[in-house]
């Protein structure tokens, strides 16, 4: 059964109470709010989304709610838990669905110790899984986002999960969360993605999600095999460059993106290595999408 | 105490106590696994002399600094 199937009502009721409960990949989810912004928000990018199995067990069980006391009256704020921890400070209400999704990402990079997980877009096309771990303002969301709108498949825009167990990616597919000037460039470059409302002046600036695709959620059981691991580079005005990475340095600064690499130590590193010796490693600079593009489906060709 | 991985002429080495990497020659990685290994020094000489074709005298200097910076990072006792 999906969100969608569910009666409106019980959505806000579990909402309110019990947690409303859905799967997003390997993980099941279970989401408490009193606030109307991120009900919003779930019932906009989550409501294609599998409800949880009965009996299964809850992996993360988050909660944004507003912050009690006077304030309220005057400056609302919103909080983020995970079982009950409160790890960030308050932020202002507007931003109270970004909080969710940020704090999400937080509760997954700090749980899920079965994975080496990467800071890194993951996407995949006719079997090939597409690696690209980034640092703000390298473009891996904007070269995500512009990619799954034509033709690859979104496992994640913002984590890989990679397996300890099998050397597989997992999917995880969310909200591709946009940033400033991005967020226009992908409305103009797929006219037909669906984009939230845009939350200005956060930490980050301005943030619009886009909703991930239909593909993704149908295959989000269905992990890849990595086939390539490519560093982005959005520089303005840059010649397009595709440039082969030596693999040990590859690894170098794959370890820089792997959130829980100082947790997992030994198998952390041999979970890269084995990844590494399997993948084609690039530096890929480029200033705009179409040739963007063009440089990563000659991948593939 | 450590692992090393090496593709061509570059290796990362792993510290399993500290957990952290270091990019090395894979030359130089070599000489820190025989060192770790406990081979002698006489051996590994004898592997930089043949390498860089230089004498004993400066083979042993290159061998004295290796140490001290492999020491330095705790990649060996």
């Amino acid at each position: 059964m999906l969100v969608s199937e569910l009666p409106i009502g019980k959505i806000v009721t579990d909402l309110n109470h019990s947690g409303l409960c859905f799967k997003v990949g390997p993980f099941n989810i279970a989401v408490t709010s009193n606030i109307c912004a991120v009900k919003e928000h779930i019932c906009d990018f989550y409501y294609h989304y599998a409800c949880k199995k009965d009996n299964a067990f809850i992996d993360l069980h988050v909660e944004v709610n507003s912050v009690k006391g006077v304030r309220r009256w005057y400056k609302p704020q919103v909080s983020f838990a995970f079982d009950g921890y409160e790890p960030f400070v308050p932020l202002p209400l507007p931003q109270a669905a970004a909080m969710f999704e940020w704090g999400l990402n937080w509760a997954i990079a700090n749980t899920a110790h079965q994975y080496l997980i990467i800071h890194s877009a993951i996407i995949e096309k006719d079997g090939y899984g597409l690696i690209m771990p980034g640092t703000p303002g390298s473009g891996k969301s904007t070269l995500c986002a512009a990619l799954v709108n034509r033709g690859w498949r979104l496992l994640s825009d913002e984590m890989a999960l990679l397996s300890l167990a099998d050397g597989l990616v997992y999917p995880a597919p969310r909200p591709v969360s946009l940033k400033n000037k991005s967020i226009q460039i992908i409305k103009d470059f797929a006219p037909e993605a669906v984009f939230g409302k845009v939350v200005p002046d956060t930490l980050k600036g301005d943030i619009a999600h886009m909703v991930a695709p239909e593909s993704a959620l149908l295959q989000q059981s269905i992990p890849v095999k990595p086939a390539f691991l490519v560093f982005p580079h959005y520089q303005d005005h840059a010649k397009k460059k595709l440039k082969q990475l030596p693999k040990a340095r590859a690894l170098m600064t794959l370890a820089e993106h792997a959130f829980n690499f100082n947790i997992l130590g030994e198998e952390g590193i041999d979970a890269m290595v084995n990844m590494i010796d399997q993948v084609e490693c690039y530096d890929f600079t480029y200033a705009d999408l179409a040739t963007a593009l063009e440089g990563i489906d000659s991948l593939i060709k | 105490m450590i692992k090393v991985f090496t593709w061509s002429n570059e290796s990362v080495v792993f510290c399993k106590e500290s957990g952290d990497i270091f990019l090395l020659s894979s030359f130089n990685a070599e000489i820190l696994t025989l060192i770790n290994n406990n081979i002698n020094d006489h051996q590994i000489l004898s592997k930089i002399i043949k390498a860089f074709r230089v004498n004993r005298h400066d083979a042993q200097i290159f061998l004295d600094n290796l140490y001290l910076e492999y020491k330095s990072l705790n990649l060996i006792d």
